[in-house]
C-alpha cells in the first residue's frame, strides 16, 4: 500500500529518492487549493488588515495615506462603535438561543411519532429554504404599520390598542426584537435537522434504562437527551454564532441598521463605513476587528470542548 | 487498446476545433477590423442607458453623434446602477475610467478626490455656460465645472388628487398653513392627507423629505462650506415636519416607491415629488382627470423661493485616455436638438434652461407646471460646499430627525445637536 505521508517510514535502498517522491507528492496535489486559498482568501484579508492603517477616500485619486493605528483609535473612542458592539451581542445571543431553542422543540416534536410525520418534517424545513431576501420581504409586510399581519392579530386579540411601528419605533428593544424573530424564523430548521439526527443516535436503550430506574420525563432528557445531543449542540452553537455575527442582508433589507442605529451590528457598520460614507480605510479597521473577534471566538471555543472531550467533529 | 485511443482523441480535436473556432470569431481578425477601420472609441460609463427614455436619447444622439464623426465609435459601458459606483470607483482606482462617465449622486466626492476633470477650457469655446440652467453651478469646485448637466429634474412639484381634494371641497394649498390645514383634513377613511418619509432609514429618503421641507421655508443645510442645520429657517423646516408627523397625516413606515403606489391607489391625497411621476401614473386614464400639479406653497417671498432639484451629468475622468472625444461627445449631446429631445423622450428637463415643448406639453399639459417648478429648482439636498460629506451629513441629520419625530425632542436642542455632531465630523475629516 502506497503511503503519502512525511515519506519518513518507506524509506528504501535508493531511500532519499523515495522520499523526495512520497514527500512532495501530497503537497504539490495540494498546491492548487492553497493556491486558490491564498489569492482569494489569505491575500484579501491581508489587504484589508493593510488597509486599515490607511486613511483611503473613494476614488482615492489622491493617495491612500498612511495613518498608522488612527483608524483602531478612531473606532475604540466612537461611541457609534460601542453601540454596534452591544447591538451584535444582543443580536447574537438572541439569534442563537432563539433559533436552537426552536429547532430543539420542533426536533423533539417531530421525533415523535405523530400522524403526518413527513408532511410537518417538510413544512418545518420550508423557512431554511428561503433566501434571506424572500424572508425579509415577507417580514416587512407581515410588520407593515398599517395593513401587516402582525399588527392586525395582535389587535384582534387586544394585546395591543394600537399598531406597533415594529421596524421604526424608537426604542431599541421593538426593532431588534422584530429583525429576530425573522433571523430566528430563517435558521431554526438547520437546528431541527441536526438535532433530530443527534437524537434518532441515542440508542433506545438509554431510554429504557432511564425508565427502568424509574426517570420520569425531565429526568430523562436531562440525563439522557441532553448529553446524547451535547456534540450536536457544540457543532450548532458554532454555526450559529458565527452566521449570526456576520449576518448582514437580513438587517439590511429590514432596517438598514435602524431606527437610531438599534440595529446596527458591526458587520453593518462595516458596510456602511465602506459604502455610504466611504471611509474605507475605517471599514477595513471595522472588518478586521470583526475578523478577529470572529476567529478567537471559534477557536476558544474549540479548545474548551476538546478540553472538555466534547470533540465538536470527533 | 484501439478503442481507448480513439476514445481519447476525438475529444481532442473537439476541444482543439472549439479553440480554433474561438480563436477565429473573437481574435486578432475582429482587433484587426477596428484597427482597419481607423476607428477611434469613445467609451461612456452608465446606468441609464438601458433605462425607459434615457435610453432612447442616449442611442439616438449616439447615432447621430457617429454620423458626424464617422471615425469615432460609441462604446456604451452600462453596469447596473446598483453596482455602478462600485464598478466606478474600483476603475476609478485603477485608472482604466471610460472617457466619459454619467455622474450624479457622488460627484462631489470625485471632485474632491481630485478624479474630474475640469471642464473649463473646452466649455470657454462654446456657448453652454450661458444657456444652462442655474443648477449648473453646483458642479462648480474651485472656479472650475467637473461635470455638465445632461438631465436635470426638480423634486418638489406638488401632486394632489383631484378627485379626493374636490370631495373634501378643498383647493390646492397656496400657503404652507394651508398645505397642513389641507394635509390633515384629507386624512380620513383609509386615505392620508400627504406623503413624506416616516423614518430613519432609508436615511436618503428622510434627507429628501426634509430637505424639501426646509427649503420651502428659506433653510441651508450649509452656505459656501459651513453648516447651517441650527439656522432659524431649518428649525422652521423641521419643526413643520414635525407638525405634519404628529398630526399622522402619511402612512407610517413606508418606503418612496409604497407611498407613491398608494397615491397611485389614491389612498393618499397630495405628495411633494418629482415630474417622473407624471409618467409611472399616467398610464392609467382615469389619472388624466384626476391628476393635479401645482407649485407648491413656500413660507418665502417668490425671490428667494428655491426647491429642491437633482440632476444627471456627464464628466471625464483624469484617467480617461481619450479626453478629447469624450468633450466631443458631450458638447454634441448638448446641442439644442439633443435637449429638447431630451424632454421630449423622458419628460426630465435637460440641462439647458428654460427648455420646452409644445408637443410635450399638448399630451402631458402637467408638464408646464413642471417647467415653472423647474426655475427655482436650484438647489440639490446636498449641504452646499460640503457636498462630499453629504453621505455622514445624512445620517446625521436623520439621526437627529428621528429623534425629534419619534422621541419628542425638542427641534433647536436637537438640531444644535445635529450642528455640533457634523462639525465634529468635518474637523475629523480634515484631519
Amino acid at each position: 500500500m502506497r503511503s503519502y505521508g512525511t515519506g519518513r517510514v518507506k524509506r528504501g535502498r535508493n531511500g532519499r529518492l523515495q522520499w523526495r517522491r512520497q514527500g512532495f507528492f501530497p503537497y504539490a496535489l495540494l498546491l492548487p487549493a492553497v493556491v486558490v486559498v491564498g489569492l482569494f482568501i489569505i491575500y484579501p484579508i491581508c489587504q484589508a488588515v493593510l488597509m486599515s492603517f490607511y486613511d483611503i477616500s473613494m476614488g482615492s485619486a489622491g493617495r491612500p495615506r498612511f495613518i498608522g493605528l488612527l483608524n483602531y483609535r478612531d473606532m475604540v473612542t466612537s461611541a457609534e462603535f460601542w453601540r454596534a458592539i452591544r447591538v451584535t451581542l444582543v443580536y447574537v445571543a438572541g439569534s442563537v438561543s432563539g433559533a436552537y431553542l426552536l429547532g430543539l422543540g420542533t426536533a423533539l416534536l417531530i421525533s415523535m411519532p405523530l400522524f403526518g410525520r413527513k408532511l410537518i418534517r417538510l413544512c418545518l424545513i420550508l423557512p431554511w429554504a428561503l433566501p434571506q431576501v424572500v424572508v425579509a420581504m415577507i417580514w416587512m409586510l407581515m410588520y407593515d404599520y398599517q395593513y401587516g399581519v402582525v399588527n392586525y392579530l395582535l389587535r384582534v386579540m387586544h394585546v395591543l390598542d394600537t399598531s406597533i411601528n415594529w421596524l421604526g419605533d424608537p426604542s431599541s428593544t421593538i426593532p431588534m426584537l422584530a429583525v429576530l424573530v425573522p433571523s430566528i424564523w430563517n435558521q431554526y430548521p438547520v437546528a431541527t435537522l441536526m438535532l433530530l439526527a443527534g437524537l434518532l443516535m441515542i440508542p433506545q436503550e438509554a431510554y429504557e434504562a432511564a425508565a427502568i430506574d424509574g426517570a420520569n420525563a425531565v429526568q430523562r432528557f436531562r440525563f439522557v437527551t441532553w448529553p446524547g445531543l451535547r456534540p450536536v449542540t457544540n457543532v450548532l452553537v458554532l454555526l450559529f454564532t458565527v452566521w449570526a455575527f456576520k449576518r448582514f442582508d437580513l438587517i439590511y433589507l429590514m432596517t438598514q441598521g435602524g431606527p437610531l442605529q438599534a440595529t446596527e451590528t458591526l458587520i453593518l457598520q462595516t458596510y456602511l463605513q465602506a459604502f455610504q460614507f466611504w471611509n474605507m480605510g475605517y471599514a477595513a479597521a471595522l472588518g478586521t476587528l470583526s475578523l478577529v473577534v470572529s476567529l478567537a471566538f471559534s477557536t476558544g471555543y474549540l479548545l474548551k470542548i476538546r478540553r472538555r472531550g466534547e470533540g465538536v467533529l470527533e | 487498446m484501439r478503442t481507448r485511443r480513439t476514445s481519447r482523441t476525438v475529444p481532442r480535436w473537439i476541444i482543439v476545433g472549439f479553440v480554433l473556432v474561438v480563436a477565429a470569431a473573437t481574435g486578432p481578425a475582429a482587433g484587426s477590423r477596428l484597427v482597419e477601420a481607423g476607428t477611434r472609441t469613445v467609451s461612456v460609463g452608465t446606468y441609464q442607458w438601458t433605462q425607459p427614455g434615457i435610453k432612447d436619447w442616449f442611442e439616438a444622439v449616439a447615432a447621430a453623434f457617429q454620423k458626424e464623426y464617422p471615425d469615432i465609435t460609441v462604446k456604451p459601458e452600462v453596469v447596473p446602477v446598483n453596482e455602478y459606483w462600485d464598478k466606478m470607483i474600483v476603475q476609478v482606482r485603477a485608472g482604466s475610467t471610460p472617457d466619459v462617465m454619467q455622474v450624479n449622486g457622488i460627484t462631489h466626492q470625485l471632485i474632491a478626490d481630485g478624479a474630474l476633470a475640469p471642464l473649463d477650457n473646452w466649455l470657454k469655446t462654446t456657448d453652454i455656460p450661458k444657456r444652462w440652467h442655474p443648477l449648473q453651478n453646483v458642479l462648480v469646485r474651485g472656479g472650475n465645472t467637473y461635470a455638465l448637466i445632461y438631465s436635470m429634474s426638480n423634486w418638489s412639484m406638488l401632486f394632489y388628487n383631484k378627485d379626493v381634494l374636490k370631495a373634501a371641497g378643498l383647493q390646492p394649498p397656496k400657503t404652507i398653513d394651508e398645505l397642513y390645514d389641507n394635509a390633515v383634513k384629507l386624512t380620513k377613511g383609509g386615505v392620508f392627507g400627504f406623503s413624506m418619509s416616516t423614518q430613519q432609514n432609508p436615511d436618503d429618503q428622510m434627507a429628501v423629505a426634509l430637505s424639501q421641507m426646509v427649503y420651502l421655508h428659506g433653510g441651508w443645510w450649509a452656505k459656501n462650506g459651513v453648516p447651517t442645520v441650527n439656522s432659524p429657517e431649518v428649525i422652521k423646516g423641521v419643526s413643520f415636519y414635525k407638525r405634519l408627523f404628529d398630526a399622522k397625516v402619511s402612512p407610517i413606515g413606508m418606503d418612496q416607491q409604497q407611498r407613491r403606489q398608494m397615491f397611485r391607489e389614491g389612498k393618499i391625497a397630495m405628495s411633494l415629488d418629482g415630474p417622473w411621476v407624471i409618467r409611472q401614473i399616467i398610464d392609467d386614464p382615469a389619472w388624466k382627470e384626476r391628476l393635479g400639479v401645482a407649485v407648491p406653497p413656500s413660507a418665502v417671498p417668490e425671490k428667494d423661493r428655491v426647491f429642491m432639484a437633482q440632476f444627471s451629468a456627464l464628466a471625464i475622468p483624469k484617467a480617461a485616455k481619450n479626453k478629447e472625444d469624450a468633450w466631443k461627445f458631450i458638447e454634441f449631446a448638448s446641442r439644442h436638438p439633443w435637449q429638447v429631445k431630451m424632454l421630449e423622450l423622458t419628460l426630465q428637463s435637460p440641462g439647458e434652461k428654460g427648455v420646452t415643448s409644445a408637443k410635450v406639453e399638448s399630451e402631458f399639459p402637467w408638464m408646464r407646471t413642471s417647467w415653472d417648478v423647474d426655475r427655482y429648482a436650484t438647489r440639490l439636498r446636498y449641504p452646499e460646499g460640503l457636498e462630499e460629506h453629504f453621505p455622514a451629513f445624512r445620517r446625521t441629520l436623520a439621526k437627529y430627525a428621528t429623534q425629534v419625530l419619534l422621541q419628542n425632542r425638542d427641534v433647536s436642542q436637537a438640531m444644535d445637536e445635529a450642528q455640533k455632531e457634523i462639525q465634529d465630523s468635518l474637523v475629523k475629516a480634515k484631519r
